[in-house]
C-alpha cells in the first residue's frame, strides 16, 4: 500500500476503452427490468388451475387428498401426514374412543384415556384437516362452476365433480359432529351447538375474516345441510365407474345413499333410514343386492380387506398409494398389525370375550390374530407399502342400518332379521344363525343388531360413531364413554374368546359419563385463540 | 522509546514523476522483524511522518528510503500489529521489531462493498481474526465465533458434527421468516442454515458453514447496526457477517502446515436407573395400577452375573479428531497467491455421527497494467457427514432412545441370528431379557439401529468469484466480480431389514440429489477523494443482481433383495412397486441498486449515508421496489483542539450514532401467491390450493437506532466500546394464524402485521491488562444485554408454538414458556397438584385422571363434591427463553514462548423447558432417570415433594408431558470456560538449520467446563429452537495437541 501517488498521465485508449466495458457491465443490469419477476416453478397459480378439463379433473381429484392426508404437525411444506382426516386417522381414532379395543402404549393413550386438552394433537389436527377438507371442497366447487361457465367443461361434468365434492363436505361435516358436538337427540329439536357448516370458499385474508364471523350452527342445521349435500351428491353422480378402484375410492350416486342412511341413523329418523336403504336393497332372504352400482356382499368377510380396492362391498373407502399415505406413523396397516407392523391398536378383550360373538365366527381368524400378547386385527395388511384403502362405508353397513331402523320401526320382523343374518351368516355356521325365535322382544333384535355393527367393524373406527348416536337411546346407551382396559393391566390369557362370563379384568381408565365436559372433543386452541367467535362457543369446561 | 536523534533529512528521490520534490539528502535502510518469532515481515508500510513520502518492506522484511530535511520520525505500521514511531536522527539504519497489536487488530476494517479504515468507521462493526478461532477443534468455525462478539450470539444446541448452530446478531427479528444473519464470503452471499433445507430432505444435518476450512479465513467482520448494514438493504435485519479469506502478501513464498490430533468426550451424560432400581420402579408402576401385576425382571448372565448394561456407552462414544491445513501464499510486485489444502475428520461423541471435510482454496491477485487488475477466488469443498436420527419423538433417535432402553437386558445376544439382542416375537422391538413384556412401543435396539441404519449427505461445495478492477485515475475504481456459490448435496438413508424402522418395509432405502446454484454479479464503482486536505470523501456506486435455484429429485424403496445393497440406490435390487420418486424446483431473484457516501471533515465530523434499491422476486410485483436508507454520524471529539490536553489518557474518543431502514428477504421464494401445489390421492394425481396468497403483501422492514462512543486509553494500550441499540421490526412479515375451521391451507395467511422490538446494550473492554519483563497478559471482555419484546399482533392473538410448549403474546418476549403451574405432590396420595388461574389448587387423581379441588384439611378427598379441572385458561407464562445477557471474556497471556489463553463465556436471564426430564419419568415400560427415585410411595414415604406416585402408562396425566409444567422450567444461566490453550513456541534459532521460522506445539481443552444450575445436559441444549431442551445430544469436550509450522 505505497502511498505514493500513481503517475497522472493522459488516459490510454486501452482504458478508456476498459473503463467504458465496466460502466456497460453497470448499466446492463438495469436493462432487465423482468430480472427478479419471477413466477413458480413447482405449482400452477391459482388463475390457472381451471383452465383447461385436465386441470379441474386434478383439482377434483385434490379434494380427496384433503381427505386422505391433510397436514398434520410441521404443516404442508414438511409433508407430514398421519392419514389425517379420513386416510386412517378417523378409524384410528374412532376405535380408541371407544371401549373394543386396547391403546397399546403408549401411541393412542391421550384419546383411549380421554386425558385430552385444547393443545392436544390428535383432536387438533382432526379438527382442522377436516375443516381444511370442507376448505378445498368449497373451493373447487367455486372453481368447477367456473369452468362450467367459462366453457371449459360441460355443465353436466360440472354437477358431478360439485356432486364429488359435497358428499366429502357433508362427510367431514358429520364427522365433526360426531365429535365435536353432543348428539343429535341431545336435545328434544337438535337445537344445541353443532358445528360451523362451512359452504362458501375462502381463498384469502378477506373471505377468511366474513368466514370466521360464521359461529357454530345448531345441530339439526348441520344435519339439514348435510343432507342437502348428499341429497345433491345422489342427484348427480354416477352409479358406477368403469375402473373398479374408482368406483371405491370415488364418490358415487350409491355412497351418497349409503352415507344418508347412517346420517339419518344418527338423526333418529328411522322411516328415512328405511325408505333410503331401499333404494340399495333388492332380492329376497339374505341375498341382498344394490339396483344402483350392483353392490353385495363378499362371500367371505375377509372380502372387502384381501381385495380392498376391488370388490363388491365397500360402497367408499379412502384411496392410500406406497407414495401418498399416513406413513409409518399413522398408516392403519403399521397401527393395527401385529410385528412387522407396530401393533399399536389391540383388539379389546371386552369384545373379544364377548359371548355373543361365537368361537367359531370365521372373523376372529380370517381378520384377527395374536402375537401371544394379545389380539390384533388383520383387516389391514400391507406393511410394505402402506397402501390399505380405508374403509368408509360397506354395504354391511347399509344392510346394519336398515335392519336397526326396520326393527325399531317394525318391530321384530323377518327383513330386519335376514338384513341382519346377511351379514352375520357368511361368518357363523348354519347351526348358529338368527331365526325369528331367536328373539323374544324387538330390543333383543336390535341389541343383537348394535352387537353385530361392534363385531362386523371391529377396528373400523365405528365404534365411537355407536357410542355416541345411542347415548340418548333409552334402551341400548352406555351412559358414555365405557370404562376401558389398561394394556398393561393384561397378559395374553385376559383374551378368551367367547369366554361364559365375558370379560371379567380390570378396567383401569374409568368410564366417563355422558354429562362430563370430556365426551365430545374441545374445539382446539388453534381456532379459540384466532376465532374470538368459536372461541366464546368453547364446549363447556375446556 | 528512546530514540537517536537525526540531525538532518535527507531528500527523497520520487520515483514517480507526481511525487513532491524533495531535496536529497540521504538513504536510511533497515529491516522489520516480528516480535512473535524474529521473522521478516514483508509489506510493512514505512512512511516519514506527516509527509506521503514511503515504502514498504520486501519479500526479506528490508526496506530503503530516502530522507530529506533535517528533522523526522519513520512510521511503521502493518495491519494486525502495532505501529511503531522512530525518531530518525542521523542513523541511516534503523531495524524495527513490531509486535501483534491485541487492542486494534486491523487497521482496515472490511465493510459492505469495501473496506474502510477502523477509525473512520461510523457503525456498529465487531472483527474477529480469522486466526483467533483457526485452530479450534470444530466441525464449523461459525460455532467458535461465541463470545467473540458483542451483540453476536451463537448457541451450539448440540455436539452433534454437521448441525448448523443458532446464529443471531442483535436479538431475534421476525415471528415467520428467518431469523439468522446474511453470511457473505468474499463478497458474495452464501448460503447459510442448512444445505438442502429448503426441501427438508436432510437425512444428516449439513452446515454449508462447515464447507469452509476455517485455516482460511482471514477475518470474520460482523455488521450490526443500521450504518454498518443498510448498505445490504433488504438482507440486512438479522445482521451480516463478511468473511474475508486470506490473500496473498508480497513477499517471498510462505508455507503453513496446521495440524491437531483430539479426542472429544461427552461433556456430561444422563442420570439413569441401573437394572435394579429399574425393576423396582418399573414394577411399582405396573402394581400401582389395578390388575397390573409385575412384568421387570432381573436377568443373569451367562456368566452368572447379573446383566446391567450403560446404554450410554452404546449410544455415545469418545470419538478421535483431527485437522490438516497446508497452505502457500506470496507475492511479487504484480501477483500474489495463496493456495491450501485441508483434511479434516473428525467423530462425533454420539455413535455413527462424523464428519469428513476435502477443502481446497486458491486467490489470485494479478495486476495487468498500471490501472487493471483481475483475481480469482475459489474453495471447492467436499463433506461428508453421517449422523444417529435425532428427532425428539423418533423412536429410533438416538437420545430417545437412549433413556428409554432396558438397563436389564442384554445389547448383544449370540442365540440371536443378528447378533443383536432383539426381541424374538417382537423383530422390531428390543429383545425382553427376563422381563415379561417388551419395550413399550417396541423401540428398537438402539445400538443395531446406530451399526446398521445409515444417514448419510455428502456435498460438493464450489464457492468462486472473479473480478477485475480498474483504476483510470487516482480515487476511482471500478471493479466487476461474477461469483457463483454451488451446492451439490446427496442425501440417503438406509434401514436394515432385520429389525427397527426396516422391518415392516423389508429394507429401505431413500435418496436425494439436490442442487443449488446462485450466481451474484456485482459492479462497484468507488471513488476515493480528499479535497483540500481537509474534506474527506468517500463514494460508493452498486449495481447487483443475483439468482439462486434449488431442486431436487429422489427416490425410496423398499423391500431390498441383499442388505448388501445398502450404499446407494441400486437398480432392480427392490421390490418395483414400492418405488416412490419425488422432485421440486424453487427459484429466487434480487435486483438492487445501492449508492453510499461517507464524507468526514478531518477525520473529526463524520457523516454517512446509504440508500439501496432492490427488487426481490418474492414481493409482489407491485411491491416489489424496496428502498432502505441508512444515515450514521460520529464525532471523533479527541481531535478537537480542546480535547488535546487529554489524549495521553484518551487517545482516542469517538462518539457515533446511526438510524437504517432495512429488510428481510429471508421470507421464502413465493410467500405472497396463491398457489395450486401438488395433490395427490394415493395413486391419484391432483392439485389443490396450498397457499392462499395475499397480493398486498410488502417488505418485511426494521428500523434500527445505534448510538455509541468508542474510545482507547492510554496511546491504545485499553480501548472500550459502548452501544445501545434498538432494532423495530414495525412491518414483519407474519404468517398470520387463521382460524383452521376456515381451513385455509396451513391456517396462514402472510400479511405485513405485527411488531418486535428487540433493544440492548453492548460494552466491549480489551486491552493490555500487564506487561512485565517476558510476561504480558491481554483480556478483552464484552457484554451483551438484549430484551425481546412483542408490541403488535395480529388482533393481538396470541401463537402458540407447533409444539405447544411456547407462546408469543404481545406484552412478552418472544416464544415464551407458556404452561401450567406446579404446586408439588399431594404428601397424602401422591397426586400432582396444580395452580388454577384464580391460585386455587387442585390436584389430578392419577387413578381417575380427574381434577379435584384440593382441600388441605381433607387432602384425600376426591369425591364428585371436589370434581374440578385443570384447563388451558389455567395456563400462565412461565418464562422468556431469549438469554437477557450474554458475552465472553478472553485472556491472552504469553512468558517467554509460552503462550496461554484462556476463553470464558457467559450467558444467562432465559429459562429453558427441561422436557427431557418429563420423558426421563415416562410411565412406560422403559428406563428411568434417578429423579424417579424421589416419587411418591406412601404417607410415610412421601418422597422429594415433587414427584408424584407411579403409575403405569400415564405420563400424560402425571407429568402433564404434553405441555410446559413450571416443575420442569429451569433457569438457564451459564459460565462456560469454553476454551484452555496452552501454546509453546520453539525458540528460534533451533529450527533455523531445518529452515523452519516458526514451530509451535500446542494443548487445548474445548469445552473444559461448566457452572450452571440446569439440571439437563447443557444449558444452551435447545432442540426446537425455543428454549425447549427435548431429548437434545451432549456438548463435546475436546482434548487435543496441535502444532503450527511455518517456513
Amino acid at each position: 500500500m505505497r502511498k505514493i501517488s500513481i503517475s497522472n498521465s493522459h488516459l490510454s485508449l486501452s482504458k478508456c476503452a476498459f473503463v467504458l466495458l465496466l460502466l456497460t457491465g453497470i448499466t446492463t443490469i438495469s436493462c432487465k427490468e423482468t430480472f427478479s419477476d419471477l413466477a413458480p416453478t413447482d405449482a400452477l397459480s391459482d388463475a390457472t388451475a381451471y383452465a383447461t378439463p385436465d386441470r379441474v379433473a386434478l383439482a377434483v381429484t385434490g379434494v380427496y387428498d384433503a381427505a386422505q392426508t391433510g397436514f398434520y404437525t410441521g404443516g404442508l411444506a414438511a409433508g407430514a401426514s398421519r392419514g389425517y382426516p379420513l386416510g386412517a386417522a378417523n378409524t384410528e381414532l374412532g376405535d380408541n374412543r371407544g371401549e373394543d379395543v386396547i391403546a397399546v402404549p403408549s401411541f393412542y393413550l391421550i384419546t383411549y384415556q380421554s386425558t385430552y386438552t385444547v393443545a392436544t394433537a390428535n383432536n387438533q389436527f382432526y379438527w382442522e384437516t377436516l375443516y381444511g377438507l370442507i376448505n378445498r371442497a368449497n373451493v373447487v366447487i367455486e372453481g368447477v362452476q367456473g369452468a362450467a361457465t367459462g366453457g371449459v367443461i360441460t355443465p353436466e361434468q360440472a354437477l358431478i365433480y360439485e356432486g364429488e365434492a359435497r358428499f366429502l363436505r357433508a362427510l367431514a361435516h358429520h364427522e365433526l359432529l360426531v365429535h365435536y358436538a353432543r348428539p343429535y337427540a341431545h336435545t328434544a329439536d337438535a337445537s344445541h351447538l353443532g358445528v360451523p357448516y362451512r359452504t362458501k370458499a375462502v381463498q384469502g385474508a378477506a373471505a377468511a375474516v366474513e368466514a370466521a364471523a360464521q359461529g357454530r350452527n345448531t345441530v339439526k342445521e348441520c344435519y339439514d345441510l348435510l343432507l342437502q349435500d348428499l341429497d345433491f351428491a345422489e342427484t348427480n353422480l354416477p352409479a358406477t365407474s368403469s375402473t373398479p378402484r374408482l368406483k371405491i375410492t370415488r364418490a358415487t350416486k350409491g355412497a351418497a345413499i349409503a352415507l344418508k342412511t347412517r346420517v339419518y341413523l344418527h338423526q333418529g329418523n328411522w322411516t328415512k333410514v328405511v325408505s333410503e336403504g331401499a333404494k340399495i336393497i333388492s332380492g329376497s332372504g339374505t341375498t341382498l343386492t344394490s339396483p344402483i352400482g350392483g353392490y353385495k356382499l363378499t362371500a367371505t368377510p375377509e372380502g372387502p380387506f384381501s381385495s380392498n380396492y376391488d370388490n363388491t362391498e365397500s360402497m367408499f373407502s379412502i384411496e392410500n398409494g406406497a407414495a401418498d399415505n399416513g406413513t409409518v406413523n399413522g398408516s392403519i396397516s403399521t397401527m393395527y398389525q401385529i410385528s412387522p407392523g407396530r401393533a399399536l391398536v389391540a383388539i379389546s378383550p371386552i369384545i373379544w370375550n364377548d359371548p355373543n360373538w361365537l368361537a367359531t365366527d370365521t372373523r376372529r381368524t380370517l381378520l384377527a390374530q395374536n402375537n401371544s400378547r394379545a389380539y390384533f386385527s388383520k383387516k389391514y395388511r400391507d406393511i410394505t407399502t402402506l397402501t390399505d384403502a380405508n374403509p368408509i362405508i360397506r354395504y354391511s353397513e347399509v344392510l346394519l342400518n336398515v335392519a336397526e331402523a326396520t326393527a325399531r320401526v317394525s318391530g321384530l320382523t323377518q327383513a330386519s332379521i335376514d338384513q341382519l343374518n346377511a351379514v352375520r351368516n357368511r361368518a357363523v355356521t348354519a347351526a348358529n344363525q338368527f331365526t325369528v325365535a331367536s328373539f323374544a322382544t324387538a330390543n333383543d333384535l336390535i341389541g343383537a343388531i348394535i352387537k353385530e355393527r361392534r363385531i362386523e367393524f371391529l377396528c373400523e373406527g365405528r365404534r365411537w360413531s355407536d357410542i355416541h348416536r345411542l347415548a340418548k337411546d333409552p334402551v341400548f346407551t352406555s351412559n358414555g364413554i365405557p370404562a376401558k382396559v389398561d394394556y398393561t393391566g393384561t397378559t395374553f390369557a385376559s383374551w378368551v374368546a367367547a369366554s361364559a362370563t365375558g370379560y371379567i379384568g380390570a378396567r383401569a381408565t374409568t368410564a366417563v359419563p355422558y354429562d362430563d365436559y370430556r365426551f365430545v372433543w374441545p374445539i382446539p386452541q388453534t381456532e379459540t385463540t384466532s376465532n374470538p367467535v368459536l372461541a366464546a362457543q368453547q364446549n363447556p369446561i375446556y | 522509546m528512546k530514540k537517536n536523534y537525526v540531525l538532518r533529512f535527507l531528500l527523497l528521490l520520487s520515483l514517480f514523476a507526481t511525487s513532491v520534490v524533495w531535496a536529497q539528502d540521504r538513504v536510511v535502510s533497515g529491516k522489520v522483524t516480528s516480535a512473535e518469532d524474529g521473522s521478516p515481515i514483508p509489506g510493512v508500510n514505512v512512511v516519514v511522518k506527516g509527509t506521503t513520502n514511503g515504502t514498504t518492506t520486501d519479500g526479506d522484511g528490508t526496506f530503503k528510503i530516502n530522507i530529506s530535511g533535517s528533522e523526522g520520525v519513520l512510521t511503521f505500521s502493518f495491519i494486525g500489529l502495532k505501529t511503531e514511531e522512530i525518531l530518525i536522527g542521523q542513523r541511516t539504519v534503523i531495524d524495527v521489531v513490531l509486535a501483534v497489536d491485541i487492542n486494534q487488530l486491523n487497521e482496515v476494517i472490511v465493510v459492505g462493498y469495501g473496506t474502510q479504515e477502523k477509525k473512520d468507521i461510523t457503525g456498529s462493526i465487531a472483527q474477529v481474526k480469522g486466526s483467533t478461532i483457526a485452530n479450534f477443534a470444530t466441525p464449523s468455525f461459525d460455532s467458535q465465533l461465541a463470545g467473540r462478539a458483542a451483540g453476536v450470539q451463537v448457541i451450539t444446541p448440540s455436539g452433534l458434527l454437521g448441525a448448523a448452530p443458532q446464529i443471531r446478531i442483535r436479538g431475534t427479528n421476525s415471528i415467520s421468516s428467518g431469523t439468522s444473519p446474511l453470511i457473505v464470503i468474499d463478497g458474495v452471499p452464501s448460503f447459510s442454515g442448512s444445505a438442502g433445507g429448503t426441501f427438508g430432505t436432510g437425512f444428516s444435518p449439513t452446515n454449508p458453514l462447515a464447507d469452509i476450512n476455517p485455516t482460511d479465513i482471514e477475518s470474520f467482520e460482523v455488521l450490526k447496526d443500521g450504518a454498518a448494514t443498510a448498505i445490504y438493504g433488504s438482507r440486512a435485519s438479522n445482521g451480516v457477517i463478511l468473511i474475508t479469506t486470506k490473500r496473498g502478501k508480497k513477499g517471498k513464498a510462505k508455507f503453513s502446515y496446521d495440524s491437531y490430533v483430539g479426542i472429544a468426550k461427552v461433556s456430561k451424560r444422563f442420570d439413569l436407573l441401573g437394572a435394579e432400581d429399574f425393576v423396582t420402579i418399573n414394577n411399582e408402576k405396573l402394581t400401582n395400577a389395578p390388575g397390573g401385576v409385575k412384568q421387570a425382571n432381573l436377568m443373569t448372565d451367562a456368566d452368572g452375573n447379573t446383566v446391567d448394561t450403560d446404554w450410554q456407552k452404546e449410544v455415545y462414544r469418545t470419538g478421535v479428531q483431527q485437522s490438516h491445513s497446508l497452505s502457500a501464499s506470496g507475492g511479487t510486485d504484480k501477483t500474489n497467491y495463496y493456495f491450501s489444502l485441508g483434511y479434516s475428520k473428525q467423530d462425533g461423541i454420539a455413535r455413527s455421527n462424523s464428519l469428513e471435510r476435502y477443502s481446497m482454496r486458491a486467490n489470485i491477485d494479478q495486476k495487468i497494467t498500471d490501472y487493471l487488475s483481475f483475481g480469482v477466488s475459489t474453495g471447492i469443498t467436499r463433506q461428508a457427514t453421517t449422523g444417529p436420527l435425532t428427532g425428539s419423538n423418533n423412536l429410533s433417535g438416538n437420545t430417545f432412545a437412549v433413556i428409554r432402553m432396558l438397563p436389564n437386558v442384554p445389547v448383544f445376544s449370540d442365540t440371536d441370528v443378528t447378533g443383536y439382542n432383539i426381541d424374538a416375537i417382537d423383530r422390531k422391538a428390543l429383545g425382553r431379557g427376563a422381563n415379561g413384556i417388551t419395550i413399550s412401543d417396541g423401540i428398537a435396539n438402539i445400538r443395531f439401529v446406530l451399526d446398521n441404519n445409515k444417514r448419510e449427505a455428502q456435498s460438493l461445495r464450489i464457492l468462486s468469484n472473479a473480478f477485475l478492477e480498474a483504476t483510470p485515475f487516482k480515487g476511482l475504481k471500478l471493479r466487476t466480480q461474477l461469483g457463483i456459490d454451488y451446492t451439490h448435496l446427496d442425501d440417503f438413508s438406509y434401514q436394515d431389514p432385520r429389525s427397527g424402522d426396516g422391518l415392516g418395509s423389508s429394507g429401505s432405502m431413500s435418496q436425494f440429489s439436490t442442487n443449488q446454484p446462485r450466481w451474484n454479479w456485482q459492479n462497484i464503482v468507488t471513488y476515493t477523494h480528499t479535497f483540500a486536505e481537509e474534506h474527506n470523501l468517500d463514494v460508493t456506486l452498486v449495481a447487483e443482481a443475483q439468482k439462486t435455484r434449488q431442486s431436487f429429485f429422489g427416490a425410496s424403496v423398499a423391500s431390498l433383495s441383499d442388505r448388501l445393497y445398502n450404499e446407494n440406490i441400486i437398480s432392480s435390487q427392490f421390490v418395483s412397486t414400492t418405488a416412490t420418486v419425488s422432485g421440486d424446483v424453487t427459484r429466487n431473484a434480487i435486483d438492487s441498486y445501492l449508492g453510499r457516501l461517507n464524507y468526514n471533515y478531518k477525520r473529526k465530523y463524520y457523516i454517512g449515508a446509504s440508500i439501496r434499491r432492490d427488487r426481490l422476486s418474492a414481493i409482489p410485483i407491485s411491491q416489489r421496489v424496496g428502498n432502505f436508507p441508512g444515515v450514521s454520524f460520529a464525532w471523533r471529539i479527541s481531535q478537537e483542539s480542546f480535547f488535546s490536553s487529554l489524549t495521553s489518557v484518551v487517545s482516542d474518543l469517538k462518539l457515533r450514532g446511526s438510524f437504517a431502514k432495512v429488510g428481510n428477504v429471508f421470507i421464502g421464494d413465493f410467500p405472497y401467491n396463491s398457489i395450486y401445489g401438488a395433490a395427490s390421492y394415493g395413486t391419484q394425481s391432483g392439485i389443490a390450493l396450498t397457499q392462499a396468497g395475499n397480493n398486498g403483501l410488502r417488505w418485511e422492514s426494521q428500523r434500527i437506532y445505534d448510538a455509541g462512543i468508542d474510545a482507547s486509553f492510554l496511546d491504545g494500550r485499553f480501548n472500550l466500546s459502548f452501544a445501545y441499540w434498538r432494532k423495530d421490526n414495525e412491518d414483519i412479515i407474519l404468517a398470520v394464524p387463521q382460524p383452521p375451521s376456515v381451513g385455509v391451507p396451513n391456517n396462514t395467511i402472510n400479511q405485513n402485521i405485527g411488531y418486535i422490538r428487540n433493544s440492548g446494550i453492548e460494552l466491549t473492554l480489551g486491552g493490555e491488562v500487564l506487561r512485565k519483563g517476558d510476561f504480558s497478559w491481554n483480556a478483552s471482555l464484552n457484554l451483551t444485554t438484549q430484551q425481546n419484546k412483542v408490541l403488535t399482533l395480529y388482533k393481538g392473538q396470541d401463537i402458540y408454538s407447533s409444539d405447544g410448549f411456547n407462546i408469543t403474546r404481545e406484552g412478552e418476549s418472544m416464544r415464551a414458556l407458556f404452561g401450567y403451574r406446579n404446586a408439588g405432590v399431594n404428601a397424602a396420595n401422591g397426586n400432582p397438584l396444580y395452580y388454577k388461574a384464580d391460585n386455587t389448587i387442585v390436584q389430578g387423581d392419577i387413578s381417575s385422571q380427574n381434577y379435584y379441588v384440593y382441600d388441605p384439611a381433607n387432602p384425600k378427598d376426591v369425591s364428585a363434591a371436589k370434581l374440578s379441572s385443570l384447563v388451558s385458561t389455567d395456563r400462565a407464562v412461565l418464562g422468556n427463553v431469549l438469554p437477557t445477557y450474554f458475552g465472553g471474556f478472553d485472556n491472552n497471556l504469553t512468558y517467554k514462548n509460552f503462550d496461554l489463553n484462556v476463553f470464558f463465556r457467559y450467558q444467562g436471564g432465559n429459562k429453558i423447558f427441561n422436557r427431557t426430564r418429563v420423558d426421563m419419568l415416562n410411565m412406560n415400560f422403559v428406563n428411568n432417570g434417578k429423579e424417579i427415585l424421589g416419587r411418591w410411595q406412601s404417607e410415610g414415604e412421601p418422597g422429594d415433594g415433587v414427584t408424584p406416585r407411579l403409575y403405569t402408562s400415564r405420563s400424560t396425566f402425571i407429568n402433564n408431558d404434553a405441555s410446559t409444567s413450571s416443575r420442569f422450567v429451569e433457569k438457564g444461566d451459564f459460565l462456560r470456560i469454553s476454551n484452555i490453550t496452552l501454546g509453546y513456541t520453539i525458540p528460534r534459532d533451533l529450527l533455523t538449520k531445518a529452515g523452519i521460522e516458526r514451530l509451535r506445539v500446542y494443548g487445548q481443552v474445548q469445552n473444559a467446563a461448566v457452572f450452571t444450575k440446569y439440571k439437563g445436559l447443557d444449558p444452551e441444549t435447545n432442540t426446537s429452537g425455543a428454549g425447549v431442551d427435548f431429548n437434545g445430544n451432549p456438548q463435546q469436550r475436546v482434548f487435543l495437541l496441535g502444532l503450527n509450522l511455518n517456513f
